[in-house]
């Protein structure tokens, strides 16, 4: 156990290393939740919907989007490409902790920190500028939305160990990563909720892991979502699915790597 | 001011571009998925009869007029972290080139990105939406001025903090257009902001930009005060932020190009 | 013809003055080195040489001209090549080069890249991104790059580090043929004494941010009393021990390898001496002092200066 709380403490202080891009990042995140903030306001505030979402709605899906990117999506381990292609992992592989279980405990500071700036930021926001948010009071909806996001943060781990693990066959990581970054950011309800889209484009999107990551997790906190059991069950198959694909890659990768000099 | 010098620097950049995906893409794909997004968007709104039909275009409009200033100051920035990144500072500078070269070039190197990012996503807003940005008249042309002198300001300061400062606030060249930009009114009239937010876009040049371009749309003419006085505003700003990125300068060439990190 | 002088440059950053007033001047055609330890302020003088890092005082004329005031003009005519600074490494080497080429008034940009390719053996690499090159073909293409504009100054910042020895003295070789063909002046600075020794006209030696040194290689050695005196012990190993322990001499044993530091002109006698203990050695050799033994004697004052400052 210490050995994990050591490692976790350390993963933090090297996020506080760079502190001052680190704050000036922070910053941004804050005037960037502003745009859309306004630009519903001024479309939606005088009343009315879209999709069926309120402004209320909308904001709350605002928040809940923000809020969860940070917990599901703060992650060291999409570091994992490049700590290959510099020999980098040779130093956790040599230590006397599960590789996986390494880059897991990272990406719980790295979450950890996020959340933390995450609650000066969030309160922040809604002193001055008063959006109206909608706070789930039934427990029994909260616990479905925690274990939704619980699923959330390990299919996004087992995602970035996957593209990660592209590495041990080519130097160039970039593209895959890309691409995904692309995909991510619309099909994760990042942007905007998938029910927005056509049914036939939100059937397609429910097929693939992504929209379990952010959007399912937010309609079961909103209590908006009539398929939500069936939704947590296909995120937990989703789990167990990439935690399949994620070992099975790793293990393949792990036996032809190489690295020098250290 | 030797032109061959200038198109040196700019081919550096130009190179550059062509060879890195990303920074190919990010003139492409961010306009189109803001531009799918909000125009998926605005016409369902429209659709429903809850906003008048200038909605679509006035948001696509704000997305495609918001290219200018972003391309403008994110050029200048990335460009000299760029060559910070790959300890190129000293093969540019080290050589007749002025200055004052650098600076045109990378001004230049805005424009052209701008531009073809700009005609990118008013296709794209015609094809998908029937959004022809180009309705709002010859006044585009001048709007574009000052819409990408504007970026060029920030461009400029953020340049003289990294000269100054290092790659240590490297971070600036993603969030200053992004801290200004809700005071610009790109997507929304001014007056939906709270008033102490109005007060200060009555002093960022290119919120007189958007407002205008609103009031084209909604049958207006555009008010003189969507040139002039941004106009003004925008030269005072340009003026304080070479001289400050002059000075910059100064103080690097006195600690040593080498020493910049 | 006076190319370049230099008139009490100094330096001085956060109160701490690095360059103390440097005075020199080059030839047209003249190899000048540069050499000191570490910390001496010899990339300190380059920079400002190249007009990348403002003197704090001082003057710095090229070609007859004010560096400060003709900058422009005076690097039109000069180059560099340094292990500090990079190029771009998704471009490619030909894009490189070419972009390069564009900051210079050069009348055939294109002859000029061929000529390049061909002079610097770039054939293979020239299409290549400089990420996929290996640290030796950087060097020749930062050394290539310094050559564009066909410069009548050029600073060369361990110009051969990297490079493995058939194309280092390739590069030796060009850069000689340069001075000998076009007159070129050279300012070098290496850690390769054998090499600045050979290519050198005259070296300047800082030590401290000043001129402790300024003279030929072969001179500068001259100032070195000291040779070496090397050979393989076979019989009456004790006596030798004694002898160099009368004299009180450095001395360094491998086995039975002998390599003793003495005063030239106490060689002859201490030769008599062992002859006469009857000592018997094979493979001797006497290695006079050349220029690296008068760095090391340099840098080891350094050393000492800085080790008796951190005690006191």
């Amino acid at each position: 156990m210490q050995k994990y709380l050591s490692l976790f403490s350390i993963t933090l202080q090297e996020i506080f290393t760079y502190r001052l891009n680190m704050l000036m990042w922070r910053v941004r995140q804050v005037f960037v939740f502003l745009i859309p903030f306004f630009i519903w306001k001024s479309v939606l505030g005088g009343g009315g919907d879209i999709y069926g979402y309120s402004f209320a709605a909308i904001m709350t899906y605002l928040f809940g989007t923000t809020v969860l990117r940070s917990l599901v999506m703060g992650s060291r381990t999409i570091d994992l490409g490049w700590m290959i292609n510099t020999g980098a992992l040779t130093v956790p592989l040599m230590r006397p902790i599960n590789i996986f279980s390494f880059f897991f405990i990272r990406d719980l500071a790295d979450k950890l920190f996020n959340l933390g700036f995450m609650f000066l930021e969030l309160p922040l926001i809604y002193f001055i500028f008063h959006p109206p948010v909608f706070i789930q009071s039934n427990p029994i909806v909260l616990l479905y939305a925690v274990s939704s996001t619980l699923f959330a943060i390990l299919i996004y781990f087992y995602i970035n160990i996957i593209f990660g693990s592209f590495a041990f066959w080519t130097r160039d990581i970039w593209a895959p990563r890309f691409m995904l970054m692309v995909v991510m950011e619309f099909a994760t309800g990042a942007m905007f909720p998938l029910d927005m889209l056509p049914v036939v484009w939100q059937k397609i999107m429910l097929a693939l892991p992504f929209p379990y990551l952010l959007y399912v997790p937010l309609k079961i906190y909103l209590g908006t979502d009539p398929l939500w059991l069936n939704h947590l069950l296909i995120g937990l198959v989703w789990v167990i699915i990439l935690w399949f694909i994620a070992t099975k890659v790793w293990a393949r990768g792990i036996s032809s790597y190489e690295s020098e000099g250290r | 001011m030797k032109l061959h010098r200038i198109w040196g620097i700019f081919l550096r950049y130009f190179y550059n571009l062509i060879h890195t995906y990303d920074r190919l893409t990010d003139m492409f794909f961010w306009p189109f998925i803001d531009l799918l997004l909000w125009g998926l968007t605005s016409s369902y709104l429209v659709s429903t009869g809850s906003t008048s039909n200038t909605l679509v275009l006035a948001l696509l409009g704000g997305i495609m007029l918001w290219i200018f200033p972003w391309r403008g100051q994110y050029e200048i920035t990335v460009s000299l972290l760029e060559d910070l990144w790959n300890r190129n500072l000293v093969n540019l500078f080290a050589t007749p080139i002025l200055f004052s070269e650098w600076v045109v070039s990378v001004m230049f190197i805005g424009i052209f990105k701008s531009i073809i990012s700009f005609a990118f996503a008013s296709v794209i807003a015609v094809v998908l939406y029937a959004a022809n940005i180009y309705t709002l008249g010859i006044i585009l042309l001048p709007w574009a001025g000052l819409l990408i002198m504007f970026g060029w300001v920030f461009g400029f300061f953020i340049a003289s903090l990294i000269m100054r400062y290092g790659t240590k606030i490297q971070t600036l060249a993603w969030m200053s257009m992004a801290i200004v930009s809700p005071f610009a009114g790109v997507f929304y009239p001014i007056s939906v902001l709270p008033s102490w937010a109005q007060t200060i876009a009555h002093y960022v040049p290119v919120s007189y930009v958007f407002e205008g371009m609103r009031s084209i749309i909604a049958g207006q003419p555009a008010p003189l005060s969507a040139l002039f006085w941004p106009l003004i505003l925008c030269l005072i700003y340009l003026m304080l932020s070479l001289y400050f990125l002059y000075g910059s300068y100064s103080a690097i060439l006195k600690r040593g190009l080498i020493s910049v990190e | 013809m006076t190319i370049l002088e230099v008139k009490n440059l100094k330096k001085t950053f956060k109160k701490s003055e690095i360059i103390k007033g440097l005075t020199f001047d080059m030839q047209e055609g003249e190899i000048l080195g540069i050499l000191g330890p570490n910390g001496a302020g010899k990339t300190t003088t380059l920079q400002m040489l190249l007009g990348i890092l403002t003197p704090t005082s001082g003057t710095i004329k090229v070609f007859d001209k004010d560096l400060a005031t003709h900058k422009s003009e005076i690097l039109e005519k000069m180059n560099f090549s340094s292990t500090y600074v990079d190029m771009p490494w998704r471009l490619t080497v030909k894009e490189n080069l070419e972009w390069s080429s564009w900051l210079y008034e050069i009348p055939d940009r294109r002859k000029r890249l061929n000529q390049i390719k061909e002079l610097f053996l770039l054939e293979k690499q020239w299409n290549q991104p400089v990420s996929a090159l290996s640290a030796g073909q950087k060097t020749r293409v930062n050394l290539a790059r310094s050559m564009i504009n066909f410069p009548s100054i050029l600073l060369l910042d361990e110009p051969t580090a990297s490079l493995d020895p058939e194309v280092a003295t390739y590069i030796r070789e060009f850069f000689a043929n340069q001075r000998k063909t076009y007159n070129k002046s050279i300012i070098l600075t290496s850690h390769n004494m054998s090499e600045v020794e050979s290519l050198c006209d005259r070296v300047l030696i800082l030590k401290d941010g000043m001129i402790v040194g300024n003279d030929t290689p072969a001179n500068l050695a001259k100032k070195i009393e000291y040779s070496h005196l090397r050979l393989r012990v076979t019989k009456n190993v004790a006596e030798l021990d004694k002898l160099i322990s009368l004299r009180k001499l450095e001395s360094v044993q491998e086995d039975k390898q002998y390599t003793i530091t003495i005063k030239e002109t106490l060689l002859p006698l201490f030769l008599y001496e062992i002859t006469k203990k009857n000592v018997g050695y094979t493979e001797i050799s006497i290695d006079k002092p050349n220029l690296e033994d008068y760095f090391m004697k340099i840098a080891k004052s350094t050393v000492e200066t800085k080790s008796r400052g951190d005690m006191s």
